[in-house]
């Protein structure tokens, strides 16, 4: 990997205005995104070998974490949509799909899960690389 | 798992670790974690090393079982 001027996990901090307009709207969601202003800490950092191991050892567990909560999230709607409330086809009448609460309650449920798999991947990389910077950081003043 | 006489080439040459990172274009903390087997090296950089010590790739980093 070619050492770069400026890190490339330090462009992620931009992303963290997003979390400053979920503050002005009032939505949690949104406000997530603030957690990105921490990756403006990495623009110092030398990107050179020991860091892009470390950036793919990150990614490997967040990409676990991932594939185990989408499992997860789809097995439990599965089993809720068909064994706990055995759904039926959703009813449409004049352009309105007619949706009983539970149905209603499962596409809330689908569309949370998406957003909260989405904000644990991105919490365990960026806590994965910030722990790797702790043990060399840690290790370096061991040395010293 | 491999070991090193980094240590011992950056006294002779009275390198600081900082300043041995700075050579090779890696961070400090990189230099530490190959003095203390805790990184295994690229090829290009244990050859950048090895060049700064005017030795070779195995006279700097041994494998050991």
């Amino acid at each position: 990997m070619k050492h770069l001027k400026h890190n490339p996990i330090s462009y992620f901090g931009w992303l963290g205005f997003i979390g400053v307009i979920g503050i002005y709207y009032v939505s949690p969601v949104l406000t997530v995104f603030l957690l990105f202003f921490f990756c403006f800490s990495y623009s110092n950092m030398k990107s050179d070998e020991l860091f892009w191991t470390n950036v793919r050892q990150a990614g490997f567990r967040a990409f676990v974490v991932n594939i185990v909560a989408n499992i997860i999230a789809i097995m439990y709607l599965f089993v809720r949509a068909t064994f706990i409330y055995k759904f039926d086809t959703v009813q449409s009448n004049a352009n309105v799909y007619l949706l009983s609460e539970q149905e209603y309650v499962q596409y809330l449920m689908c569309c949370s899960f998406f957003v909260i798999i989405t904000i644990i991947t991105l919490c365990t990389f960026f806590f994965t690389l910030m722990y790797f910077s702790h043990k060399e950081k840690k290790y370096l003043k061991e040395s010293e | 798992m491999i070991k090193t006489k980094m240590k011992e080439y950056r006294a002779k040459y009275s390198l600081k670790q900082e300043e041995l990172a700075e050579l090779v274009g890696v961070r400090r903390e990189t230099i530490s974690s190959l003095e203390n087997g805790r990184y295994n090296p690229s090829l290009k950089l244990a050859m950048d090393i090895a060049q700064i010590f005017h030795t070779t790739v195995e006279e700097i980093f041994k494998f050991e079982d």
